[in-house]
């Protein structure tokens, strides 16, 4: 299993865009993948669940990835972090 | 008159611009019900797989839509689609609406709706608009796979061109309406920044939202005009009305292609003097508007929507956030943040009666009683303006020894933050908000702690005339072009500049195009107006000569009575601004001098403070002072 923690760095969050991105990149890899914020856990295959983090900006999240493709799963998602989205 | 004709008016909020005028064509969205079932062992596979069909189906539905949506929309709205069948492939829902449908032996539709109702009740406490406008989606396509399950179909269509009326309208109703010959929308919910509103500007059909039940009173057949860009529905409207919007909306096709070409262009007359116009604003969410309105930055942010959404005081970091958010979107321009305005209106104290709060417990009088949530405040405000593009002001300063507490504790909570080694933009202008009338008088004493002033004339004017503008008996005697009101933003703007320091004004007057002479000439040097009227006002201030607005003010000043300068002021308008004054005002080639059409103009800002059916304001009313 792999742990990351990140950032939001784009400044309107996790809103319908983002979030589309996020859940359409997870959906290519077979590993399963959980975003934490706080205490409230959800799957970030979801779209329903990313969008009930209502994560914004300046938000800390912690992934974790775990199966097969793990490694190459969070190098994807979490390049999609790094860089807000394509929206920095 | 409006007894005979029947003539309503409806206010509501300017979602798309343009005007519109044809018969209703009331739409009553067909609810799904959904009753609870329990179901044999045999039914229940016999179950998964219709809801399996259900779901197919609906796949269908949503890429068509998708697809059309990409050649009619723009990419941002298009989008909206997109996440629709992203919701529908959703694995988690899929996952517990099948483990459900096994375990609990229930019907699917009923499943369904119970699923949503856990989410609704999830984002039910949800600030964010942007949020509330997801749920709204997730809605749509559960919505749309239980009318699926029970093999129903949606009609979205109507013969001929007309105007939809309803209590509201999903993102895909708004879509799936424009196959047809749609002139306009109007719905009783909504906001600007709905996916519906962002749809209809993308599709460019004129809008109205927020009609507050309208919908009830509409017939279908019904004449109406639908003033997109003012927020005005107005239902079997007088020959007068009619002829008056034919003449505007065509000469408003003529005018909007000139408007937009003065997007990025400076505010400045015909001699060079440059003026600032701004926007008002509350939320993040409709800032993307107010920039395509070619303003220059917002001129009053209300942060007090944050404790109305959230019904209580948000925490520094809740603050925070939404500050800096607010700030980085219009880097390089600049934001304005008004500290809470709690009160008066808003009925937000907590729990203590007040017989007449609007000369209570509010604003200023409120946070100094409250210092540690004023500090709070303060703090989130410093720490986002790191990109050194905000200001602050203080709204429902009285006097002297007010400013000079507040300005204490802001300096001690700057001297906390450089403790911490915390940045933040030394230099931040502060400035107060003139709308106590006291403060007129001690505007020198206060011109010299500060960098600017920003009149509240909502306020001011209500003060100044004692008139509760929301009371229908007296609202005629709220009268912003009363010579008293006016001669006291002389005093003001002067007091100002006398003390080197800049003077806005962020109440409706701002954006009242006729009020725009006058004020350019009174030397105000900042406009803070809704986003959706810049443009107008733009036009206006970019083909008066200074000097000529100078003399304006000055010969207005003179004048003894409201009616008299309004009268001067629109005689002007007329003959100088013929086009603009075509399409805003009645302007009758007659020249019967009519008023009626003053009316929309002055109603353009359900704004500063009053929310939409309440700004009853002077213009159109013909009383004498």
């Amino acid at each position: 299993m792999i742990e990351r923690t990140v950032t939001i760095r784009n400044r309107s969050g996790l809103h319908t865009r983002p979030a589309a991105t996020l859940v359409k990149t997870a959906a290519r890899f077979a590993s399963e993948f959980y975003i934490k914020k706080d205490s409230f856990e959800i799957n970030g295959k979801s779209i329903i669940g990313v969008m009930t983090l209502a994560a914004e900006q300046g938000s800390t999240l912690v992934l974790t990835f775990s199966g097969r493709d793990e490694t190459e799963m969070a190098e994807a998602v979490v390049g999609l972090f790094e860089k807000g989205f394509g929206e920095l | 008159m409006s007894e005979e004709t029947g003539e309503r008016i409806f206010n509501g909020l300017p979602a798309a611009g343009g005007i519109a005028i044809g018969p209703a064509f009331v739409y009553e969205r067909e609810e799904v019900f959904v009753s609870e079932r329990v179901l044999t062992p045999d039914e229940v596979d016999r179950e998964i797989l219709l809801l399996n069909e259900a779901m197919l189906r609906t796949r269908q539905e949503l890429e068509r839509i998708v697809s059309f949506a990409r050649k009619k929309l723009d990419d941002d709205a298009a989008k909206i689609f997109e996440s629709q069948l992203l919701m529908l492939e959703d694995i988690e829902m899929l996952h517990s609406l099948e483990r459900r449908l096994r375990e609990e032996k229930k019907n699917a539709d009923f499943l369904i709706y119970d699923e949503l109702k856990r989410y609704r009740e999830m984002f039910d406490g949800a600030k964010d608009i942007a949020l509330r406008e997801r749920m709204a989606d997730l809605d749509e396509v559960g919505q749309r796979i239980m009318r699926n399950l029970q093999k129903k179909r949606l009609h979205l269509t109507v013969e001929g061109r007309h105007i939809i009326i309803s209590e509201q309208l999903t993102p895909s109703d708004t879509l799936l309406f424009s196959r047809n010959d749609v002139l306009g929308y109007a719905t009783d919910t909504g906001g600007i920044a709905s996916h519906a509103a962002i749809l209809s500007r993308s599709l460019k059909i004129p809008a109205v939202t927020a009609m507050q039940g309208a919908s009830k009173e509409i017939r279908t057949g019904d004449l109406v005009i639908l003033d997109g860009q003012h927020g005005i529905l107005i239902v079997n409207p007088t020959e007068e009305h009619q002829r008056e919007y034919e003449r505007k909306s065509s000469r408003i096709e003529s005018l909007e292609a000139e408007l937009a070409e003065l997007v990025d262009l400076p505010c400045v007359t015909t001699d060079g003097h440059k003026v600032e116009l701004s926007a008002n604003a509350e939320f993040v969410d409709e800032l993307e508007y107010i920039i395509t309105q070619g303003s220059k930055g917002i001129g009053l942010y209300r942060t007090e929507h944050l404790y109305i959404a959230k019904g209580d005081f948000p925490s520094e970091q809740e603050q925070f956030i939404e500050y800096s958010a607010t700030a980085q979107s219009m880097y390089p321009q600049t934001v304005i943040f008004r500290t809470f305005d709690i009160g008066g209106d808003k009925h937000l104290n907590r729990g203590i009666p007040e017989q007449n709060p609007f000369l209570g417990w509010r604003g200023i009088r409120m946070m100094l009683d409250e210092p540690d949530l004023f500090r709070q405040q303060f703090r989130a405000i410093l720490r986002a303006s790191t990109m050194k593009n905000i200001k602050l002001m203080f709204p429902m300063i009285s006097g002297l020894s007010e400013l000079e507490e507040v300005l204490g504790i802001f300096e001690e909570v700057k001297l906390e933050l450089r403790d911490k080694q915390i940045n933040f933009d030394e230099h931040m202008e502060v400035g107060v908000m003139i709308e106590v009338p006291s403060a007129i008088f001690v505007a020198d004493e206060l011109a010299k702690r500060v960098d600017f002033f920003s009149i509240g004339t909502n306020d001011l004017v209500q003060y100044l005339m004692a008139v509760d503008r929301n009371n229908e008996l007296i609202a005629d005697l709220y009268q912003e072009f009363h010579p008293a009101v006016i001669r006291a933003l002389k005093t003001i703007i002067d007091t100002g500049h006398r003390n080197n320091i800049w003077v806005g004004m962020c109440g409706e007057m701002a954006g009242n195009p006729l009020a725009t002479v006058l004020l350019l000439g009174l030397g105000l040097d900042e406009f803070s107006m809704v986003p959706s009227v810049i443009p107008e006002v733009k036009k206006i201030i970019r083909s008066t000569n200074y000097e000529d607005a100078q003399r304006i003010a000055h010969q207005a000043l003179q004048l003894p009575t409201s009616r008299k300068v309004r009268d001067f002021l629109e005689a002007y308008v007329r003959e100088r601004q013929p086009q603009m004054m075509a399409a805003l005002l009645n302007d009758d080639p007659d020249g019967d001098g009519n008023h009626v059409s003053a009316l929309p103009v002055s109603r353009i800002a359900a704004d500063e403070d009053h929310g939409p059916g309440d700004a009853d304001s002077d213009s159109g009313k013909k009383t004498e002072d």
